[in-house]
């Protein structure tokens, strides 16, 4: 059975034990399919980089877990009915489980690569990245024309 | 006479930290690959190798998914 990892976004207008009866309807039906829970983060109430529903904040949990197929119908199925499921995103493990397991959301674990302070991206080569490099008409830009803006790129 | 610039070589971060899997929950990380307009960084600007960048990229996009980052910042003028 492989392992897939699950996230999901709860409805941030309920209150703890309604948190917890949600999250645990997913664990049943892992169980219910005879896989087994292997890592449960809950993320906690969130800022949403966008709304979603018109909500602004969302509860975010995450569960790693080993399942067949069945299990993962039954879970899209449930996750795409019930309310207060607002986002939900199902993939094939990839990473490390153990170091899944030891670093906790909450305690937010450090990035696996250099840290560079204050240096938000290399400047560019000078050429302005917004212009297409040829004349065609590009959709995306072409809104860009009263822009002033992006100094810094 | 033609001036070559000396350009030193330009190493993937990932490649040197040999990271295998870019995690799409990580936002700290992700957000340094999107420009102000949520847009991701090209290759040739972040230096990443190409493996990376592909993985990097489908990182990113599932995070917008998630709402972790924006799919577009609205710059005020």
């Amino acid at each position: 059975m492989k392992v897939y990892e699950t996230t999901f976004i709860l409805s941030p207008q309920a209150d703890d034990a309604a948190f917890d009866r949600q999250i645990n309807a997913i664990s049943n039906l892992i169980s219910k399919h005879n896989g087994k829970l292997i890592h449960e983060d809950r993320w906690g109430i969130r800022r949403l980089a966008f709304p979603i529903h018109k909500f602004t904040q969302g509860f975010y949990t995450r569960l790693l877990f080993e399942g067949n197929r069945e299990l993962l119908t039954e879970m899209d199925r449930h996750f795409k009915i019930e309310e207060p499921y607002l986002r939900h995103l199902t993939v094939v493990f990839e990473g490390d489980i153990e170091k899944v397991k030891g670093s906790r959301r909450q305690e937010e674990p450090g990035d696996s690569d250099r840290e560079r302070p204050g240096r938000p991206e290399p400047p560019s080569r000078g050429r302005d990245e917004r212009k297409p490099r040829y004349a065609a008409a590009d959709a995306s830009s072409a809104d860009d024309d009263n822009d002033s803006d992006d100094d810094q790129e | 006479m033609p001036i070559f610039h000396k350009r030193r070589k330009r190493v993937c971060r990932f490649c040197e930290d040999k990271v295998k899997f870019i995690d799409y929950h990580n936002d700290r990380l992700l957000k340094r690959f999107i420009n102000e307009r949520g847009k991701i960084v090209p290759r040739r600007i972040s230096g990443n190798c190409a493996f990376h960048q592909r993985r990097l990229t489908t990182a990113i996009k599932r995070a917008r998914h998630l709402a972790i980052i924006p799919f577009t910042s609205e710059i005020f003028r």
